[in-house]
């Protein structure tokens, strides 16, 4: 069976970002980016998969412009055997991105499709949905564990108070969540390797997909800042602050 | 001593003198945590106050203990009921900082942590980093000339350390707050502060050095398969990394199996069956750069045969985890309690012929002993627990002397960052000559006659 396991490009997960200062977007000039903390986990259960017999080919898609093939070396290193970089120019919105994918699995006839629940940088959590609906195929979102057994892809999810199994006939797409795996290192040997294995470049063109645009972004904003703290002195204090400064009581 | 107390009470206030059970309550060892059993704790607010407090204390002839954040490992901070404690927690101000000088002005209780914090803030950095981070004070590192994790690429506390300010034994304000990399003008006596170990006076505020802030981090843990491919590997690494090396941490495999495998503290990045591991770092300013010429540099090594096996890190969580393994301290404590702690330098060249000779020594004396090792091999500093089962004073000053006494003919130190204090005391002379000690118990007369500030720590007693 062949796995496809698309993953993204994002800031590293424990960089402190910036905004830009015109609010458009973060600013990503020589920021630290790595593969996307749920893509990880993805392509870490589908080298899994494979190694446990039940995969025979782990194919790694990304999306974006050039840099992205750093993550998809990434992926390669980790153990997969072919990517396939679709170039653009930006990273694209969810629905795009769905879009191209489901032309990249028309061609490719994965048994299973694993991605990343969300990825941290949008937070959108939008992209293995709307691609289980265009591709017309089940789906297992969240997944904290996955087992394929006789034609099905068994997926745990947790739940509110529990776990909830579901089977659901291949092929299928499955989202992780971040309790499934915890993802390998890339060891240099591989590392080496993995600048000699396939990367295929394709644009959305050759897929056939136009990318259009359906949301806007209006500003990115930090945070407000909090205020720090204050000792008061007496409980008196502490009321008067109470009553005429938060207004709280 | 009440009498006394009272004064300091008018100076600092009385919620600034802690008596009784408050005292008692704090620990005075990281180590041992053994209670505080100080006649009081002192918490002056200021440079003033303190030296108006010493002032007290010279007239009184009352002994003094400095405490900073207490993470000091040769029990520096442990005083007797008839010596008072110095706390500098509440002088943890971060008063300027100037970017293009490269300078950051604070009080010496700030923690370590926040003084990074407040550099990373203004987009600079303060390259002095130790696994105490959180708890250990700028005036402690000053005090003790704290090492840790970058010294091969940024050098020692001394070299971060552009002025100081200090209290001495009198309450005289000493104000040597220089700020300019050059200044000859007679006596550098910023250093007769830094690594004396709060013996000549106590540091009040400092100026630090800082550097421009570099993001581009590339980490490695590797394993090599004898003791000259690890420092063929530290050759290659200097060389192929230009000046963007910033750590060289080995260790030994039995630190590295005992924290991964055998205990399951940490889930190992690669196997545990090599002898030598190598944590690796550069620091760079490009991102994209810096990683090729990182990875080039693993490349080649592996080519030349210098490592045998590798994984980088390809996310800054995958780095602490890195880090995690070598940092853990408190598992270490905890895997082989108790045992015997050592912080010791000696020629590289040295180091493996040194610890083989020394496990041998040890397991021939007591059967199931562990000698654990692990350290800044760059600085030719080496890290060594030895568990034998038992901890008392008979089998301490059995190892010690195992560990310390080859270091002598080599030319080693029995302290290589963590200082003297109380805990090596009679091992200073086995480290520098007796016209060196002679010369430092002269500066100690100099400037505390009294004798008031920690007390009997690092020298031998001076004979009258
Ligand atoms: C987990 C851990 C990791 C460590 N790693 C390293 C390491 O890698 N490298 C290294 O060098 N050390 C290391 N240390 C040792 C320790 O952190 C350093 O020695 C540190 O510099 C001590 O700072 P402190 O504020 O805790 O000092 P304290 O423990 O409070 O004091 C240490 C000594 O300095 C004196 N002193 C403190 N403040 C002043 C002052 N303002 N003026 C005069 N004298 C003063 C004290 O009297 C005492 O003798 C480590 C400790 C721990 C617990």
């Amino acid at each position: 069976m062949k796995l496809i396991v698309s993953v993204k490009r994002v800031i590293d997960y424990n960089i402190k970002v910036r905004v830009k200062a015109d609010n458009t977007g973060v600013d990503l000039a020589n920021v630290k980016m790595a593969l996307n903390p749920f893509c990880e986990i993805a392509v870490e259960e589908a080298i899994r998969l494979k190694e446990a017999g039940v995969a025979s080919e782990v194919v790694v898609v990304s999306i974006g412009p050039t840099a992205v093939q750093e993550q998809l070396r990434t992926a390669l290193a980790l153990g997969a055997d072919r990517a396939i970089h679709v170039e653009t120019d930006e990273l694209p919105e969810p629905l795009n991105v769905a879009k191209l994918l489901a032309k990249v699995i028309e061609a490719e006839q994965p048994g299973l499709v694993i991605l990343g629940k969300q990825s941290i940088d949008s937070d959108n959590n939008q992209v293995g949905q709307m691609l289980a609906a265009l591709a017309g195929r089940p789906q297992g979102t969240f997944a904290s564990e996955v087992k394929v057994e006789g034609g099905k892809v068994l997926v745990t999810r947790e739940v509110d108070g529990g776990l909830r199994t579901l089977s659901l006939d291949l092929p299928a797409i499955v989202t992780t969540d971040l309790r499934l795996n915890e993802p390998r290192y890339a060891k240099l040997p591989d590392i080496m390797k993995a600048k000699r294995k396939p990367l295929d470049v394709k644009t959305p063109a050759d897929l056939g997909v136009e990318l259009k645009q359906h949301i806007t972004q209006l500003k990115v904003e930090t945070p407000a800042q909090r205020e720090a703290g204050i000792k008061v002195d007496s409980v008196d204090a502490l009321i008067d602050k109470l009553k005429n400064e938060a207004k709280v009581i | 001593m009440n009498i006394l107390l009272d004064s300091i009470e008018k100076v600092v206030g009385s919620q600034n003198v802690l008596r009784g059970e408050d005292v008692r309550s704090r620990t005075a060892d990281w180590m041992t945590k053994e209670p505080c059993l100080a006649g009081a704790i002192v918490r002056p607010a200021n440079t003033e106050q303190l030296s108006e407090v010493m002032a007290l204390c010279y007239e009184a002839n009352q002994a003094v203990v400095t405490h900073g954040g207490l993470t000091g490992l040769v029990r520096g901070g442990m005083a007797s009921s008839d010596e008072l404690v110095i706390s500098l927690e509440r002088m943890t101000q971060i008063e300027s900082i100037d970017c293009v000088s490269g300078t950051m002005t604070v009080q010496a209780g700030a923690p370590l942590q926040s003084v990074q914090e407040a550099a990373d803030q203004a987009e600079m950095q303060f390259n002095l980093d130790l696994g105490a981070r959180g708890s250990c004070t700028i005036g402690g590192n000053i005090a003790t000339n704290a090492g840790g994790i970058r010294v091969i690429r940024y050098g020692m506390m001394r070299d971060l350390v552009l002025g100081v300010e200090a209290v001495l034994a009198d309450g005289t304000v000493v104000n040597s707050m220089n700020t300019m990399l050059k200044n000859n003008a007679g006596y550098d006596l910023k250093q007769l502060f830094i690594g004396s170990e709060g013996t000549l006076g106590i540091v009040t505020r400092a100026v630090l050095k800082l550097h421009p802030q570099l993001t581009a981090t590339n980490t490695a843990l590797v394993a090599c398969e004898d003791f000259n491919s690890l420092t063929g590997l530290l050759q290659h690494a200097r060389k192929s990394l230009g000046g963007e090396l910033c750590a060289f941490e080995v260790m030994w495999s039995s630190y590295y199996s005992l924290l991964t495998t055998e205990s399951n503290r940490h889930t190992p990045p690669i196997s545990s069956d090599a002898p030598y591991y190598v944590l690796i770092e550069s620091l760079g300013a490009e991102q994209k750069e810096s990683h090729e010429r990182f990875e080039k540099a693993i490349e080649s090594a592996f080519e030349k045969g210098l490592l045998i096996d590798a994984v980088l890190a390809s996310s800054d969580h995958q780095r602490e985890k890195l880090w995690a393994i070598r940092e853990d301290v408190e598992g270490l404590a905890h895997l082989l309690a108790p045992r015997f702690a050592f912080d010791i330098s000696l020629p590289i060249l040295e180091m493996d012929k040194y610890v083989r000779k020394l496990q041998s020594a040890v397991s021939q004396r007591w059967k199931n002993a562990k000698v654990i090792v692990f350290g800044h091999l760059g600085d030719g500093n080496l890290h060594v627990s030895v568990a034998t089962g038992d901890a008392s004073d008979e089998t301490r000053e059995a190892v010690e002397s195992l560990v310390y006494e080859p270091l002598k003919l080599m030319g080693g130190s029995v302290s290589a960052e963590h200082g003297i204090g109380l805990k090596k005391r009679k091992y200073l002379n086995l480290s520098r000559t007796p016209a060196e000690i002679a010369l430092m118990q002269t500066l100690k007369i100099a400037l505390d006659p009294r004798g008031l500030l920690n007390r009997n720590k690092v020298l031998p007693d001076i004979l009258a």
